[in-house]
């Protein structure tokens, strides 16, 4: 081949054809990709970025694949000729017959075969592959499916919902036909608004705007919620309302004709999921710095996410100077640059000149990220802080605003709790019991005297009992309105101090289990102690002896009063009413029951009714909202006769109810003793008692 | 000659007749067998006895005192069993793959509970597979229960809960099935939910933190109505509801538990009234030591000496589950071991002992219960003890024990339609004073003529009588009258219903074995002939017999005579 004049130009020329062909190719891949995906997206069943990878994987099929669907199809010039000789005429098959003689040495030697290759290489010199294989078309058709797809994103998304259901009307009685349910979540979220038919459940973000619209054969529905009861206006041949997500809870339709006859209700749950604060970790330096000699910058690394989507992420510094009663206290922010891959992870470094706060030593800095999402109005979230300390040789961090110097002695005091009990557990089977529990109650004085001094650090004013009862996340209402202030200005946001009145109470509970030689028991109680004090000191950093939520005691508790006050107080006996749930429960055990052998309409009603009475009852309970979804079903399809196997839906239903019911009551005392057995056990008595006669 | 010979047997025979001759021989005769069945439902088998014994016996469907021997047919002993004498026979039915042997609920239980019922399942040849027992109620599956089968010859206990959806009467049915092959058996019982509430008296003498606290517990639970008078001094009392003005109130009588907060401030003749309350009334007492123990409470519960602690912490005390009822620091136990108590909550000691710090002793029909935990109120929260369960449970349970002013027994509460019944009537205060006049009314409400008669019986204030279950399926009530006090019992007619199948093999095997008779299984029928005639040994009789004292013997004499007479005249000889 290398033989013949021309050749290499030959070559040349189909390699631009190549190259023009597969551009082609790529370009019409790029476009069916584009078109799928446009369409794959306006249906709202593929993410922008699996949309992405359609359009990829399209295109590269497109080019691999080419025009006879065959891979492979640009190895052959003598096909890449024929291709190029049926788009022009000038070729009469010379520039076929060159690219076959190309490919085949054997024939390609002589004049005839030269003469052929020559004039096929004249030809191709006047030829443009890119007039042959004009790319109008495939532009247009990408431009065409560009905008295609732009216009699918770009479209509002809106989840249609499963139908549920058809909702069943008992003639000449008002009724729900259908109801058309739009839930619009807040802007901020980013969340597609979902469009619900008949829906016996809705679950959504807190705050989101529901939009009912309901058609019924009636004169008026209302609708009940937890927060009260309104009627629907009518519109446009429908009745409307608005409700907004606030909470867990129900929306009851209730039809009624003009006489005020009452339909059928439609029950819907209500699960609303509340918008949780964002998470944010301060990466680096992540810890406490104690410089003597300040460098001029150090580089920060933050992270933070959320379950929606964040809105800013910063670093902030408070640099405290001075000494004596003179402090000065700088608030300042470090630059950041941040990156944000997506709206719910974002991360941003920078780097922190030092230098330009003029630190001396015993200047302090406290830093710790903060965070805020989009939800308006929301807190922002502060990281752990930690502090920047400039130090001489050997000081050590400034009294009263360093955590506890000896808080490592506290720790390692209690883990030495830890270790003499689990020795005391090895040797426990080589003890005598009595040793046993001796041993245990040393160990208990000495875990007595750790707790000591971790009451006497967080301020020394918690009494016993107040530890003992008081739940460690109740808090006083009325101090805690006091501290509103702090609240606000986030200072309260670290967990530190419940976690260190856990580690006491664990102490607690720990030297009363050494008392009674539990030794299990104790081991248990002593390690979440530990485990406690150990979440305070990684997440407070300063565990101040001045309290903003001070322990008191609550006087109303104590019964405490003048005698006086109660002379001549009366009351009527007190008779406790069952539970609104138990109540409620039972009665729908009875009206589900029913169903099992009473189809009529008014079963059915009772049934949705007393499912109404629970949500009412407990609006927050999952459980109860899926439960009365499923009554409601279940009596839709027993007065349409549509239930197949009626009676075991109505078994499960009340056995779920039965379950429910039993966890609030107590047990029934079994059959008491006989009279004559109360007779005998007396007499018995009385016989062996010493000294006396019956 | 052979005319000669007619004459002469005719003519025997007249002589022989003349004579008369006895014959004396010994024999056996046709024992008669009674057979009683233990239910309606054991016809097929008592008619199965009868069928063996039909060569060789003589056989009484029912009890009959001159049979030779009964039969008791049935797997438990029939009511008829009392008093027979003579052989006793038992015949017990196959063993079926499923039996419900035992169906237990409380027949008159408060509405707003949750209902125990305990069954036991009798399993043979059931190894490996699953019994699923289903409790249902009304027609609806309340609720379902699957455990293992252990080994072929078990009887598996099931312990399920039933909550009433509406007070009044249900009947409530288990049906034990095993999954794999279907084989099931079902049994029924019932329970009478009621409104009724107990009601509980608080009483201090002075300002009680204890029993502030425990009632506290006790008011907000829908089970008790509580009436409470606290004397916070002298001549100054807080009160809720109507409660007497002392212990010596008659009035005191109307709740079936009393709490006494600082039983130290009682006077004697608070004790002495409590203790009238305690034995003639069957009454409930509970004591709340909160500190120092008076000479009058030691008379009350009889313990002479006291022993306290005050620990450095609170101490966990425990119960027989287990559990943490109640925590405390000071603790008040009786120093010596009191005959007949009960401890229900006991604080462990050093040596392994438990300290009894709450207990309970019976004062007649009554009880005395006592709390030494001095201090438990201190440690009611909830996550600290049980306090706020431990005292409404055992109130519940204190009223619940206390005898009713008419206390009605019923031998069934699920009756066949027709199906006969005993009732028991104990009137409490007839029965526990000296007081014996009483006229008592019994009646099947809603059923015309319906007077059930009832009698004394040997012990005082105690009536029995018999009825007759009504026709009408469904729930009915019996209801009795005294002067001052209506009580009613509710029981259930339906003839598909059917208690659990007791099976009292081993009382049967006893009472035939005590009686020189045995006992064999249904499938042994073909044996009963032979092992009766051994059990009743058939005393062989002496007859004597005369074998000429028949008129048959006219007879061959008239034909004898009759043919010599025609031999003649053929001869022509006459």
């Amino acid at each position: 081949v290398r033989a013949l004049p021309d050749a290499s130009e030959l070559r040349r020329f189909f390699g631009r054809v190549r190259t023009r062909l597969f551009l082609l190719r790529a370009v019409e891949g790029v476009a069916a990709g584009s078109v799928i995906g446009a369409a794959l997206a306006a249906l709202g069943a593929l993410s922008p970025w699996l949309v992405g990878s359609v359009i990829v994987a399209t295109g590269i099929v497109r080019t691999l694949l080419g025009d006879r669907w065959r891979f492979g199809w640009w190895r052959s010039n003598a096909r890449l000729a024929r291709d190029v000789e049926r788009r022009t005429p000038v070729g009469r098959n010379l520039i076929v017959t060159a690219a076959e003689l190309l490919e085949s040495p054997r024939e390609s030697s002589g004049y005839v075969p030269g003469l052929v290759v020559r004039r096929a290489a004249a030809m191709a010199r006047e030829l443009n592959p890119a007039r042959i294989f004009p790319g109008r078309n495939a532009a247009a058709a990408l431009a065409i499916a560009v905008v295609l797809l732009a216009g699918a994103l770009a479209l509002p998304a809106t989840v249609v919902g499963r139908e549920n259901a058809r909702l069943t009307r008992v003639p000449g009685l008002p009724g729900i036909e259908r109801v058309d349910v739009t839930v619009t979540p807040p802007s901020y979220s980013g969340l597609p608004a979902t469009t619900l038919v008949n829906p016996s459940r809705i679950e959504t973000l807190a705050g989101s705007r529901i939009q009912l619209s309901v058609a019924v054969e009636g004169a008026d529905v209302l609708l009940e919620t937890t927060s009260g009861t309104q009627q629907l206006s009518a519109s446009g041949g429908a009745y409307t309302a608005t409700v907004i997500a606030d909470a867990d809870g129900y929306i009851a339709l209730e039809p009624r004709d003009s006489a005020g006859t009452r339909g059928s209700r439609h029950l819907i749950g209500l699960a609303v999921t509340a918008d949780r604060p964002p998470r944010v970790t301060l990466a680096a330096p992540g810890r406490d710095l104690f410089f003597s000699n300040v460098p001029a910058t150090i580089p920060v690394a933050v992270n933070a996410e959320d379950d929606l989507a964040l809105a800013s992420l910063k670093l902030r510094y408070t640099a405290v100077s001075g000494s004596g009663e003179r402090f000065t206290f700088i608030e300042r922010e470090v630059p950041l640059t941040l990156a944000t891959p997506n709206a719910r992870n974002w991360s941003a470094t920078g780097t922190w000149r030092l230098d330009s706060l003029a630190l001396a030593p015993g200047d302090l800095v406290v830093y710790r990220a903060v965070a805020t999402d989009r939800r308006p109005g929301s807190a922002p979230v502060e990281s752990d802080s930690y502090v920047l300390e400039v130090v001489t040789p050997g000081a050590i961090a400034a009294e009263g605003f360093a955590a506890d110097d000896e808080r490592d002695r506290y720790a390692v005091s209690q883990q030495m709790v830890i270790l003499k009990t689990e020795r005391l557990i090895a040797r426990k089977a080589s003890l005598p019991a009595d040793s046993v529990a001796d041993a245990a109650r040393l160990l208990a004085a000495e875990q007595r005297q750790v707790r000591a001094e971790f009451v006497f650090m967080m301020g020394g004013e918690l009494e016993d009992a107040a530890l003992e009862t008081a739940g460690t996340t109740e808090l006083n209402e009325e101090a805690e309105a006091e501290a509103e202030g702090d609240i606000l200005a986030g200072r309260l946001q670290n967990q530190g101090r419940i976690d260190m009145m856990r580690a006491i109470r664990s102490m607690s509970r720990a030297s009363s289990a050494l008392t009674e030689a539990s030794l299990d028991q104790a081991l248990r109680d002593e390690r979440a102690a530990l485990d406690n004090l150990m979440r305070a000191f990684s997440r407070t950093r300063f565990i101040l002896r001045a309290l903003t939520l001070r322990e008191r005691i609550d006087l109303d508790r104590r019964l405490s009063g003048a005698l006086l006050q109660t002379a001549g107080l009366s009351a009527p006996a007190a008779s406790a009413d069952p539970p609104a749930r138990v109540a409620a429960l039972r009665r729908l055990m009875a009206d589900v029951s029913a169903l099992a052998h009473d189809t009529a309409r008014a079963s059915a009603t009772r049934a949705v009714d007393g499912a109404l009475a629970l949500l009412r009852s407990d609006p927050g309970s999952d459980t109860i909202r899926a439960l009365a979804g499923r009554i409601q079903e279940v009596a839709r399809e027993v007065i349409t006769r549509q239930a197949p196997r009626a009676s075991e839906k109505v078994d499960s239903l009340v056995r779920e109810l039965s379950l429910l019911a039993e966890t609030s009551l107590p047990v029934a005392p079994m059959e008491p003793s006989s009279f004559d057995a109360l007779r005998l056990a007396g007499a018995w008595r009385d016989r062996n008692r010493p000294g006396r006669q019956p | 000659m052979k005319m000669v010979w007619l004459r002469l047997a005719a003519v025997t025979i007249a002589i022989v007749s003349v004579v008369d001759p006895a014959i004396t021989s010994s024999r056996t005769s046709q024992p008669v067998v009674s057979i009683i069945q233990a239910s309606a439902d054991q016809d097929q088998l008592a008619d199965r006895v009868s069928d063996a014994l039909s060569r060789g016996f003589r056989t009484v469907h029912g009890r009959f005192d001159g049979a030779a021997g009964t039969i008791l047919v049935g797997p438990v002993l029939p009511d008829e069993s009392t008093g027979l004498s003579g052989a006793i026979v038992g015949v017990t039915p196959n063993a079926t793959p499923v039996t419900i042997v035992q169906l237990d609920a409380p027949y008159d239980v408060p509405i707003n509970t949750r209902i125990p019922v305990r069954a036991r399942v009798a399993v043979a040849g059931e190894a490996g597979r699953t019994l699923e027992v289903t409790l249902r109620s009304g027609g609806t599956a309340v609720q379902t229960t699957n455990v293992p089968v252990p080994s072929d010859s078990a009887v598996v206990p099931i312990a399920m809960t039933f909550v009433p959806a509406t007070g009044g009467v249900s009947r409530i049915t288990a049906i034990a099935r095993i999954v794999e092959t279907g084989s099931a058996d079902s049994a029924s019982t019932m329970i009478d939910a009621r409104e009724s509430r107990y009601p509980v008296l608080f009483f201090d003498p002075r300002a009680s933190w204890s029993s502030t606290f425990v009632r506290r517990a006790v008011e907000s639970d829908p089970r008790f109505v509580v009436t409470s008078r606290v004397q916070t001094s002298r001549g100054v009392s807080s009160v809720s509801g109507s409660p007497p003005l002392s212990l010596r109130d008659a009035s005191l009588d109307d709740h079936a538990a009393i709490v006494i907060g600082s039983p130290d401030q009682l006077t004697i003749s608070d004790v002495a009234a409590v203790e009238r309350y305690l034995r003639e009334r069957g009454g409930r007492v509970v004591l709340l030591l909160d500190g120092r123990v008076s000479a009058n409470v030691n008379r009350l519960t009889g313990v002479s000496r006291w022993r306290s602690t005050r620990l450095e912490s609170p101490v966990a005390l425990r119960d027989s589950s287990g559990t943490t009822p109640l925590r405390a620091r000071e603790l008040a136990w009786p120093a010596d071991d009191i005959r007949g108590m009960s401890v229900h909550v006991w604080s462990p000691a050093s040596d392994s002992t438990g300290r009894p710090v709450v207990w309970s002793v019976p004062v007649g029909a009554g009880e005395l219960f006592v709390s030494g935990a001095l201090d438990a109120w201190h440690y009611r929260d909830p996550g600290a003890s049980a306090f706020e369960q431990f005292w409404p449970q055992a109130l519940s349970d204190l009223s619940a024990s206390a005898p009713p002013p008419l206390e009605i027994e019923l031998s069934r509460r699920v009756m066949a339609p027709g199906q006969e019944a005993k009732i028991r009537l104990t009137v409490r205060d007839v029965a526990l004073t000296t007081d014996r006049s009483v006229s008592v009314r019994a009646v099947l409400a809603n059923v015309a003529d319906s007077t059930v008669r009832l009698w004394p019986s040997e012990e005082q204030g105690v009536f029995e009588g018999t009825f007759v279950a009504p026709a009408d399926s469904g729930p009915h009530r019996i209801v009795v009258t005294t002067g001052s006090a209506t009580e009613s019992a509710a029981f259930i007619v339906d003839a598909a219903a059917r208690p659990a199948r007791s099976l009292e093999s081993d009382a049967i095997r006893a009472f035939a074995s005590s009686r020189g008779g045995f006992t064999i299984a249904e499938g042994e029928l073909r044996t009963l002939p032979s092992r009766l005639t051994a059990a009743f040994q058939p005393v062989p009789r002496v007859e004597t017999w005369y074998p000429m004292r028949s008129a048959w013997w006219l007879l061959p004499f008239t034909l004898l005579l009759g043919g010599e007479w025609w031999w003649r005249r053929r001869r022509g000889l006459a």
